[in-house]
């Protein structure tokens, strides 16, 4: 288990990842977990649990939408999809996130402690 | 929508089921990971186990995620509710403005019945069921008792009445005594009369109304030769004070005495409890040491606030307990049955709620009829929309949304014709209340206030949703193919039969309000054609207080009359003191024996009640009351004294001996003899409606008080001899103080002023309520040709006359009016009970007024139906045949 910042940091960054996960296309909370642990190798400790909260609030502003399919095993299933404005979101999520680690990059990376 | 295997549909009506559909995404997630966890190895329990630890708290996920989702909903349901009653209400203004027809009619009607509806809630709340504007008024209660000879109730008791009731603190936290009282009072036209009360010190404070300028009386002001102050209302402060603040600058002169104003009540104090109208001076009561203080002399109103924890039914027994008691030796029987407790709403309102409430009841009928004729014309409507209904559920709008819609419209029309109703009400309330008896107490509060504005509010829903509900219903519930595939439907069938019953029910209604206006007016009729034993025609009369005193009064009385009858139109005058049919009495209960010398022995121990008046001779003659026996008064009785009596009395006392020259005790017994010098007919005093009453008059006697009312026949119209009558007066004494003169048929008119005025807004109810089943059925008619125009044009063409075609669509209406007809016949007999207590002389069921309803009803009906059937001359086979 990693310490408590990581996990705090990591709460930020929850809906930029089901956003990200959801660009391939309609996916269930399930699949949406499984992929973010494959995709990084298990490396981020998220709790199940606070994937839906995430999910949910993604929702309630129309950066995704839900639908409610029957699954092969006739269980109901909610299936959540990427909105037009989710796709913009993302985007501009992204370039951020860029940015930001860049500089804080750069800043560790820093040689001299004085400015110029 | 599809089921799951549990059976349970996944969309309840309002909405998704939030709790169960965070319960399926959980569960579905964790069943997954439980899945890989037992392919990965585990077995099922561990399984289960590590994917719960691997989720985090469940419990508390669910809860986040229920409360988040379930606010989403019930936002987005406000939303959508918001935008789509924006919707119904844009579609319903644009559906109504394309039918304008429609929407006139329909909102004049809805206007007209909210109106008439509002009018009278307003009044019957103002009179009836508003508390009284006292704080805790329940607890207002007064003493009455029974009157003998139906007299109705009466408030007064004696002064040891007051006093032993008063000493009862365990059930009154204050008691308080008032009487009528009257002052003749400067004004700026003259010398005017203005009622008061002369009222204990207790008085405002038992009724919880404090002064609020000056002080309020104390027992100091009612002690025997305390200086004189008063208490004025408000409007008589501003009025006649000017609104001076400072009290001690005035005094005022009531009846020549000087009284101080001492303070002055708040503007919202009405006194409704022993006075027939507002009050302007209040003083104290005295009662001076010679006042008779005996349980005889009965005089005072008592009035007491019941303390809380003590229920009205309690005073109430010990109140009758304790009069009975007092009264048991006493030869009436009335008074035997000593006093009784009511609350003051009931003393005030108590008599007039049966009358006021059929009134209510009236007038609702009438809304119905208006619903009913609205609701015929929504379900024609209906009819003509059948093909846009049944495209819009065929392209999916749910059943629920079209009867929303419906229901939007409905009320829409309801909400404003109630508002134009709210306008009638306005209008016509002023002209209803200058109509109505002053006797109906409270009539000044009727008005539009806040209880009235939430009524036409109630009203308004509720009489969009009769009207409109069901047609909206049945609208919906057509099925599409029923109607798309058709070029138009039978005129019979479920609509045809709906509106048919609809029509029925109306005219039954109709009958029914219209059965009881008309046994009110015939009811009435009888009553005014009851002769009261003397003559109204053409009389004046007014009270004359002289500014002479003592013995100079008889003289200047004497010479009033003999002034007055020398004027030219003058037939005969005389003086009396108190008039007929005025709400006064001047009575005595004795037994027969106690009253009469030589009474029938049969008789002796009976009671006898009868009302005592002085006179002058030439009261009998100006009245036309017939003098039977013996002669009326001269001068020669003012020196003696001398009684007539009344037929219907000596027969009693006496049989058929003569009356003449036998002695009577006038009055209580101790009373000395007087003898009998005339018999004159009988008279109904009090009103047309009651008995016969015993009279005894008084000769005048110059050692009791003189009668000071003037009585005059006059030969030409009672209004324009009046000014001749007043100056008369005048000339003779010119500080004489005169009441404003009146006929007698004034006074007449008034004491049934009650009955007239509930005939003739049952009868207003009554035509209006005609008039609308008229349109009803004129309507319907109209549609029914309409519709069957084809068929028409066929019968004919195959060569059937078209006047057998007229008679047959309009005895097709007279059926329905029939139905209805009997139907509104049977609910009268029922109904019609309730008017019992006001019908004079006729039974709620008489047979004749009923049959004439019958009959008018058919011919209004027979009128409203033929004249759209004309329509059924004017078909032309050819175009007719055409048009298929």
């Amino acid at each position: 288990m990693r310490n408590g910042t990581t996990i705090d940091f990591l709460q930020g960054t929850l809906p930029a990842l089901i956003l990200k996960a959801l660009s391939f296309g309609p996916l269930h909370g399930y699949a949406v977990a499984r992929w973010v642990e494959q995709v990084t190798d298990d490396e981020l400790p998220i709790e199940d649990g606070a994937l839906y909260p995430a999910l949910h609030r993604l929702e309630a502003r129309g950066l995704i939408k839900a639908e409610w399919v029957r699954s092969a095993t006739n269980r109901r299933v909610k299936r959540y999809e990427l909105t037009a404005d989710g796709r913009r979101r993302l985007k501009a999520e992204s370039t951020e996130w860029r940015r930001f680690s860049g500089a804080v990059s750069r800043v560790l990376q820093a040689r001299n402690g004085r400015r110029s | 929508m599809t089921r799951p295997p549990d059976g349970r549909p996944e969309r309840s009506l309002w909405g998704p089921d939030v709790p169960r559909d965070v319960d399926d995404e959980l569960a579905d997630h964790l069943a997954e990971r439980e899945a890989e966890l037992r392919a990965e190895g585990l077995d099922p329990e561990a399984a289960r186990a590590r994917a719960r630890e691997k989720f985090g708290d469940v419990g508390a996920v669910r809860r986040a995620l229920v409360t988040m989702d379930e606010s989403r909903e019930r936002v987005r349901r406000r939303h959508d509710y918001l935008g789509d009653l924006g919707r119904d209400l844009r579609l319903a203004v644009r559906s109504l403005r394309r039918s304008p027809g429609f929407a006139i009619t329909a909102f004049v009607t809805i206007a007209l019945g909210i109106g008439a509806t509002t009018a009278v809630f307003s009044i019957v709340d103002a009179t009836a069921l508003r508390p009284l504007p006292y704080p805790d008024p329940t607890r207002l209660a007064l003493a009455v008792r029974q009157m003998p000879r139906d007299g109705g109730k009466t408030t007064a008791c004696s002064f040891q009445d007051y006093v032993d009731w008063s000493e009862r603190t365990d059930l009154f936290e204050r008691t308080a005594a008032a009487v009528r009282s009257g002052f003749m009072i400067d004004g700026p036209a003259g010398l005017e009369w203005i009622w008061s009360g002369r009222v204990s010190s207790s008085f405002f404070s038992v009724l919880g109304v404090r002064p609020v300028l000056g002080r309020d009386l104390t027992d100091e002001d009612s002690r025997y030769g305390a200086a004189r102050v008063a208490v004025v209302s408000h409007d008589f402060w501003r009025g006649r004070l000017g609104g001076d603040p400072d009290l001690s600058r005035h005094d005022v002169e009531l009846s020549g005495q000087a009284h101080r104003v001492v303070g002055v009540l708040p503007a919202s104090f009405r006194s409704m409890l022993h006075l027939p109208g507002a009050a302007d001076v209040w003083v104290p009561l005295v009662v001076e040491p010679q006042t008779n203080k005996t349980r005889d002399a009965r005089w005072l109103t008592f009035v007491a606030r019941i303390r809380a924890d003590v229920p009205l039914d309690r005073a109430r027994a010990v109140i009758e307990t304790m009069s009975r008691q007092a009264y048991a030796d006493r030869s009436d029987e009335t008074l035997r049955r000593g006093f009784t407790l009511v609350s003051a709403g009931d003393f005030v309102s108590g008599a007039f709620r049966p009358a006021l409430f059929t009134l209510l009841a009236a007038v609702s009928c009438m809304l119905l009829i208006a619903c009913a004729n609205v609701a015929n014309l929504l379900v024609a409507r209906s009819l003509a929309r059948r093909r846009e209904m049944a495209i819009r559920v065929a392209i999916g709008a749910g059943r629920a949304r079209l009867v929303r819609q419906q229901l939007t419209e409905s009320l829409l029309l309801g909400l404003a014709g109630g508002a134009a109703g709210l306008a009638v009400a306005w209008l016509i309330l002023p002209t209803i209340l200058r109509l109505s008896p002053a006797t109906l107490p409270r009539l000044d509060e009727a008005g539009i206030d806040l209880r009235v504005l939430s009524f036409v509010l109630l009203v308004s829903i509720a009489t969009s949703l009769l009207f409109g509900g069901f047609p909206a219903l049945r609208a919906s519930r057509r099925e599409p193919s029923d109607v798309l595939g058709t070029s138009g439907g039978a005129a019979g069938g479920r609509d045809g039969l709906a509106r048919r019953a609809l029509m029925g029910t109306e005219v039954a209604v109709t009958v029914v309000l219209l059965a009881g206006a008309a046994l009110l007016v015939t009811s009435f009729e009888k009553l005014v054609r009851v002769d009261p034993g003397f003559t109204v025609d053409r009389v004046a009369t007014v009270k004359v207080v002289p500014s002479a005193k003592d013995r100079a009064v008889p003289l200047y009385f004497d010479d009033l009359l003999a002034r007055v009858e020398a004027l030219p139109q003058v037939e005969a005058a005389g003086l009396v003191d108190i008039l007929p049919l005025l709400p006064a009495w001047a009575n005595a209960d004795v037994t027969a024996r106690e009253l009469a010398e030589d009474a029938r022995p049969d008789i002796a121990d009976e009671p006898v009640h009868y009302e005592i008046r002085t006179a002058t001779g030439g009261y009998f003659e100006a009245l036309r009351i017939p003098l039977l026996r013996g002669r009326a008064f001269t001068d020669v009785d003012a020196a003696t004294p001398a009684a007539i009596v009344s037929d219907d009395l000596a027969r009693r006392i006496w049989g058929n001996a003569d009356p003449i020259g036998k002695r009577l005790h006038v009055g209580p017994p101790e009373q000395p003899w007087v003898p009998v010098v005339g018999v004159v007919g009988p008279v109904r005093h009090f009103g047309l409606d009651r008995d016969v009453d015993p009279m005894i008059y008084r000769a005048a006697n110059p050692g009791a008080s003189w009668p000071s009312t003037l009585v005059v026949r006059a030969s030409g119209d009672p209004s324009a001899f009046a000014p001749a009558l007043r100056s008369a007066i005048l000339d003779l004494d010119r500080r004489a103080l005169l009441t404003t003169i009146r006929s007698m048929e004034e006074v007449l008119i008034d004491s049934v002023a009650e009955r007239r005025f509930y005939a003739f807004l049952l009868t207003s109810l009554g035509f209006i309520a005609a008039a609308l089943a008229a349109a009803g059925l004129f309507g319907l008619v109209a549609y029914l040709v309409g519709e069957r125009t084809r068929e028409f044009g066929v019968c004919m063409a195959l060569g059937a006359k078209p006047g057998r075609l007229l008679a047959g669509v309009v005895a097709g209406g007279l059926k329905v009016t029939a139905v209805g007809i009997v139907a509104g016949l049977a609910a009268a007999l029922a109904a019609t009970r309730l008017l019992t207590s006001l019908l004079f002389d006729l039974s709620p069921t008489d047979p004749w007024v009923l049959a004439g309803v019958a009959v008018l009803m058919l011919a209004i009906a027979g009128a409203a139906c033929y004249v759209p059937a004309r329509r059924v001359l004017r078909v032309d086979p050819v175009e007719a045949l055409r048009a298929e």
